[in-house]
């Protein structure tokens, strides 16, 4: 096991990290779930399922969102947050196989309050260094 | 010598103008498979536990088989267009059970249930790996657009000189100006329509295949279901089976 997946071990039981995932296809929720395997993930099928498990939000430590979702995509569950003062103390991570987000500036994620976005070519690499981060500055707060 | 080799270089068979958007759609439909894989890949190389994680097989080999059968079919589309495949006279249901039987366990797997039905005896003039691929992948499309756990069913039947076979879903969410938009967009880049994550390529696919054997490919949403409808010229052949 190398040191990010330790990280989020730590953080993890700590009883804490509940996470949402939002995506739509079963494939890339396993790989997720088995990535983070030592974090409790539920998962959301679409934006208005996770809405709907938003319901209550102290429930989760982060969310981890597919921008690219049937129906209403990723962004539409970003702007709704941005209204909702209890989910914006929610950190999310965002991801997709997109092109032209990556092309998206930092300054733009932030103001969608966007803690960290992956290329989904990337997700093994990068997303577990990227929850342990978002977990362990949630900690300090 | 560089005039010889330009010769033979001129005297290569070029790909027209349709195998060329195929070829790209289905290399560009590939990379997040492949990434899929390699990622999963690569997670079971860093964490142990991943190996053992059933799931993540099964979805690796879903992925793996999904794609294989794609290019099976592209391979058929591509020697059809070089007009290297034969048409013949074939029950339609047959060939339809075969593709049926393909989903039977991802579909029950789901919680979807698929009913055949055939009220005709006639045969169509076609090709059965073209026929299992058209009902293969607008199958396919149902699959990747069910809200939840649907009833599909398939229904073979006579109209005037074409059999029509009728694929519906009860929960698919694709509409006609979905189907619109996504074979729009396969002629340009992107060709993954955001509200669905299904792909224009078994569509643009099923269609082409269709065509191969003098048939035609429509799409209705009909008293709330989804419908594929393929119509396929009745044989005038006199069939040795039968």
């Amino acid at each position: 096991m190398d040191h990010q997946f330790a990280d989020i071990q730590a953080a993890c039981t700590m009883g804490l990290a509940k996470i949402l995932l939002v995506e739509s296809e079963e494939s890339w929720a396993s790989l997720v779930c088995a990535a983070l395997s030592e974090c409790q993930i539920d998962v959301a099928s679409d934006a208005d399922e996770a809405m709907g498990k938003l319901g209550k939000p102290g429930d989760y430590a982060a969310m981890i969102i597919n921008l690219q979702l049937p129906k209403n995509n990723g962004i539409e569950i970003l702007n709704e947050r941005v209204s909702h003062v209890d989910l914006l103390a929610i950190p999310a991570i965002v991801y997709s196989s997109e092109r032209g987000y990556s092309k998206v500036s930092d300054e733009a994620w932030q103001a969608y309050h966007v803690s960290a976005y992956i290329d989904q070519n990337e997700l093994v690499k990068r997303l577990s260094q990227a929850v342990s981060e978002v977990l362990n500055a949630s900690n300090h707060d | 010598m560089g005039h010889l080799i330009a010769n033979k270089v001129s005297n290569l068979p070029s790909w027209d103008s349709s195998q060329l958007r195929l070829f790209t759609m289905l290399a560009e439909e590939l990379t997040l498979p492949l990434s899929f894989v390699s990622q999963v890949n690569e997670l079971m190389r860093v964490d142990s536990n991943a190996r053992d994680n059933d799931n993540l097989l099964k979805e690796a080999q879903k992925q793996f088989e999904k794609y294989l059968g794609m290019s099976e079919y592209l391979e058929c589309l591509n020697r059809a267009m070089s007009k290297q495949i034969e048409l013949l006279p074939m029950n339609p249901l047959s060939i339809v059970d075969q593709a049926v039987q393909a989903h039977v366990h991802s579909l029950k797997e789901s919680g979807h249930v698929l009913k055949l039905q055939g009220n005709t005896s006639a045969l169509v003039l076609g090709h059965a790996l073209a026929l299992k691929g058209v009902v293969d992948l607008l199958l396919r499309t149902f699959e990747e657009t069910a809200t939840r756990a649907s009833r599909l069913t398939i229904d073979v039947s006579q109209r005037l000189d074409y059999v029509n076979l009728i694929i519906s879903d009860t929960k698919s969410i694709l509409n006609r100006s979905m189907v619109k938009q996504m074979i729009d967009r396969s002629h340009r880049q992107s060709q993954t329509l955001a509200e669905s994550r299904c792909s224009a390529l078994p569509i643009v696919l099923a269609q082409e295949l269709t065509r191969v054997m003098n048939g035609n490919l429509d799409f209705q949403r009909r008293r709330g279901q989804a419908q594929w409808i393929i119509s396929l010229p009745i044989s005038r052949q006199l069939a040795l089976w039968d």
